[in-house]
């Protein structure tokens, strides 16, 4: 052992390499490699020699060479060709470019026997020579070709050969994998193939469902069509019955009419009191011009407005919107409960009259108005009066004509649960889409809800509303309004 | 039998006493016994926490548990051993160091201060009464055996057990290299170790096996001293690399300061590998026979890289000694079945006071 610890051959690297060797772990895992990196010995380079390639033999055929991976080719290349193992730095300038592709086996093979030492021992390769006029290859250098850093290894005692014949065998098992690979792969191939052949079937399949869905919703179209239709026509019978009994009660001669002229008088002693309410919590006239502003576009936009029809302003107030469609030439008329609002709204020039909407509107021709408006008077209607609300629109309505109206938006949860309830004549919060539902039931047609300026633009979708986090249910506009046409003749007809 | 193994528990601690615990109780098993695992939660800080676990720790019955009787409890670890059981056995790690070897230097209590000195006294107290009602005190090491005497005046025998996987550990042809496996910490003393090999005539190699806050430091001794060419610091490596580098080694170091016990000298043994130690090495001492099984030299380079030399002139008498080596830890039948039964033992009084007799 002495003679060892002094013989400078076998290093510490070269010890450590061949113990990992043993373990069956020649390169260092990344948390055992040490900072200094360790020399590790190339185990592979002390391969004995493949049983296939004795070095007597002078003729190969290129055959032989196929199916290897790239080490065991380099191997059997050079102890074929050159009748010796392969060098480490032959090993290391061949077996990347072999890998990435570079050259190929029949390439390294050509250049090999090129060499001065190739053609020294002037093996025979078939099938090969038919190729090897084409010079480039011999231009790739046979690399290393010196023995000596081999020998030390060449000279090692007993035990340290056994190791090299377990790494030998364990090639031979290596190759044998990737025959089993290759095996494998081209089973999988044909699975693939068999699984492309799947997804045309698959794909062909989707075209005839997709086909089917198409023809589905097609009808779906027409059924929903014709129930659009029924439903019109269900309602006009419905109207043209009110209008019978309205005029048989008119026929009867006791007229109780007594009660509601009283009623209408205590009402009007609260007028005044309201009027303050309103300079308090909805703003001043200056401010709620300001908000209305937004509807002036789609309104002028809308055919029978742009006729020359007049919009009809329920709960008109002191008469902000009808000064704004003045301005801007619509003609306009407002009618509102409130005798004094109604009269402050007249102090303006405005043509405002004092009565309920929804008689007023009974009693006006069929199809004579271009739309009905209405701010902040929704919410104070009890469900009945709301849908007599919208059917007596939808009959003074000419087609095309719309309502809009406008209300507190519970969707801000601080206008659902608080600030709706300032209003002691409110009767409860409208969410949107149960006023969107009226308006559909009872025959109006492009719904829409404009919950900001951006929703004014009739031509674009609507904004809506999708909460994704609680801060949402507060941040949404205070108001909003829905907006519904009455549809055309032809098709409402 | 049903038997109870009581130690303590600090969450994200797993050392060598968790270690111990679970190879004891994986030996229980092994041996039939139906084993129940009990854990005190302990932690250090602050060291009024000390007191509150020796508070609750004497204050539970353990004699039944999990629906049965508990036949023998075995404990290792204050304050686990506080538990009160009539069949109670103790193989003891350590004590409470800060109290005792560590009382009054910079790793321990500092003296004069009246919370700590306190409870001092109320550890000791509890020791000397607890120890006492045992039927039976072993310890790991004599190192540990030595200091019960010297601060208790308790006799107890020594009880050693072997490391992970015993039966992995081989000898392989000798390779021209020492081993010095063990953490890179001072206690360890890797630096005497690099200044033998430079004080050594020989050309002597060594690889070094773990981590630890000395790398840096030692990386750097190894360059001042010119050997870096000849040591390798191989940080973590797997137990398989590990048993593998023992088994190729000429001779093992292993020369760490008053160690306890050290599973490093059994792992020598087990491969057949001579050992290197220190005369003030502590457990070491307590298995190797200088000249016969390794070599006991002063803890200073110059004694340490005699011993070097004698490793690599005497081949033939190096592997004789790890031979020696491996048939001693034979006679020492060092395992976990002459571990379990001398607790149980211990613990049922089948022995008497031969348990006490060190």
């Amino acid at each position: 052992m002495s003679e060892a610890l002094a013989d400078p051959q076998r290093d510490i690297d070269a010890i450590l390499a061949s113990i990992r060797a043993e373990l069956g772990t020649i390169a260092p895992s990344p948390a055992q490699a040490d900072r200094r990196a360790l020399s590790v010995v190339r185990v592979e380079s002390l391969h004995e020699g493949d049983e296939s390639f004795p070095s007597e033999r002078r003729q190969f055929a290129l055959a032989e060479f196929e199916g290897m991976d790239e080490l065991a080719f380099l191997h059997a290349a050079y102890r074929a060709v050159l009748g010796r193992d392969i060098d480490e730095s032959g090993l290391s300038h061949y077996l990347p470019v072999l890998r990435e592709g570079h050259t190929g086996p029949a390439d390294i093979l050509r250049s090999l026997r090129a060499s001065p030492e190739g053609q020294a021992r002037g093996v025979e390769i078939a099938d090969l020579d038919g190729r090897s006029r084409f010079g480039w290859a011999k231009r790739l250098p046979v690399v290393g070709g010196i023995l000596f850093r081999l020998k030390p290894y060449l000279a090692l005692p007993h035990g340290q050969r056994r190791l090299q014949k377990r790494i030998a065998s364990s090639d031979r098992r290596q190759r044998e994998v990737v025959t089993a690979v290759n095996a494998s792969l081209s089973s999988v191939r044909r699975s693939l193939q068999k699984l492309e052949q799947r997804v045309i079937e698959a794909e062909q399949a989707a075209d005839q469902a997709h086909a089917l869905a198409q023809e589905v919703i097609d009808s779906r179209d027409n059924a929903l069509s014709e129930l659009t239709s029924a439903r019109r026509q269900l309602m006009e019978q419905q109207r043209q019955l009110t209008a019978f009994i309205d005029q048989a009660r008119s026929a009867l001669p006791e007229a109780a009419t007594q009660t509601p002229a009283l009623q209408a008088a205590e009402d009007a002693s609260l007028d005044s009191l309201y009027i303050a309410f309103e300079n308090r919590f909805r703003g001043s006239t200056e401010l709620i011009s300001q908000r209305l502003r937004r509807y002036l576009g789609l309104t002028c936009e809308t055919p029978p407005v742009a006729a020359g029809g007049t919009v009809l302003d329920i709960g008109c107030g002191r008469g902000e919107w009808l000064a704004l469609l003045r301005d801007a030439n619509v003609a306009a008329r407002g009618i509102d409960l409130n005798g004094a609002m109604a009269a402050e709204a007249r102090g303006r020039g405005l043509d405002a009259q004092e009565g309920d909407a929804i008689a007023y509107l009974r009693g006006l021709e069929e199809g004579s108005l271009a739309a009905v408006t209405g701010f902040h008077i929704v919410e104070h209607l009890a469900f009945q009066d709301l849908v007599a609300l919208f059917d007596a629109a939808y009959a003074a309505l000419a087609p095309e004509g719309f309502v809009l109206f406008e209300t507190p938006n519970p969707e801000n949860l601080v206008v659902g649960a608080c600030t709706f309830h300032y209003d002691p004549t409110h009767n409860k919060p409208l969410p949107p889409d149960f006023l969107r539902f009226i308006a559909e039931t009872r025959g109006f047609s492009d719904v829409r809800i404009i919950r900001r300026d951006e929703d004014c633009q009739l031509d674009q979708p609507e904004s809506g509303f999708a909460p994704v986090e609680l801060n949402d249910w507060f941040r949404q506009p205070a108001d909003y309004a829905v907006y519904a046409r009455k549809p055309r003749l032809d098709a409402a007809s | 039998m049903r038997v109870g193994v009581a130690t303590v528990y600090t969450p994200g601690i797993f050392g060598g006493a968790e270690f111990l615990a679970a190879g004891l109780e994986d030996a229980f098993r092994r041996a039939g016994h139906s084993l129940h695992g009990i854990r005190i939660p302990f932690h250090f800080e602050p060291p009024t926490a000390a007191h509150e676990a020796m508070r609750q720790a004497g204050s539970v019955d353990f004699s039944r548990y999990h629906g049965g009787q508990i036949d023998a409890l075995i404990c290792l670890k204050f304050p686990a051993y506080l538990i009160e059981h009539p069949h109670k056995a103790l193989w003891l790690l350590h004590q409470h160091r800060p109290a005792y070897d560590l009382y009054d230097t910079p790793y321990g209590w500092a003296k004069g201060h009246a919370e700590t000195d306190a409870l001092r006294t109320e550890i000791i107290e509890a020791d000397n009464k607890s120890l006492g009602s045992a039927k039976a005190v072993f310890t790991i090491a004599e190192r540990v055996s030595q200091r019960l005497q010297h601060y208790n005046g308790i006799a107890s025998r020594a009880l050693y057990h072997p490391p992970a996987n015993a039966d992995a550990f081989h000898c392989a042809e000798a390779m021209p290299y020492i081993f010095a496996p063990s953490r890179l910490e001072i206690l360890k003393r890797q630096d005497l170790l690099l200044r033998a090999v430079a004080a050594c005539p020989r050309p002597v190699q060594v690889i070094f096996g773990g981590t630890g806050g000395r790398r840096a430091f030692l990386e750097d001794l190894a360059g001042e001293l010119g050997v870096t060419d000849r040591v390798r610091f191989l940080g973590e490596i797997s137990r398989p690399e590990m048993i593998a580098l023992y088994a190729h080694a000429s001779a093992v170091f292993f020369g760490p300061l008053d160690e306890d016990y050290g599973y490093v000298t059994l792992e020598a043994m087990l491969s057949g590998k001579p050992v290197i130690t220190c005369t003030d090495s502590g457990g070491p001492l307590e298995f190797v026979v200088d000249g016969e099984t390794g070599l006991i030299s002063a803890p200073t380079p110059q004694a340490v890289a005699e011993a070097l030399v004698q490793i690599v002139d005497h081949p033939a008498k190096a592997a004789a000694m790890g031979q020696a080596g491996r048939a001693r830890y034979g006679d020492m039948q060092i395992g976990w079945q002459p571990v379990v039964d001398a607790l149980l033992d211990g613990a049922l009084g089948r022995t008497g006071t031969s348990a006490r007799a060190a």
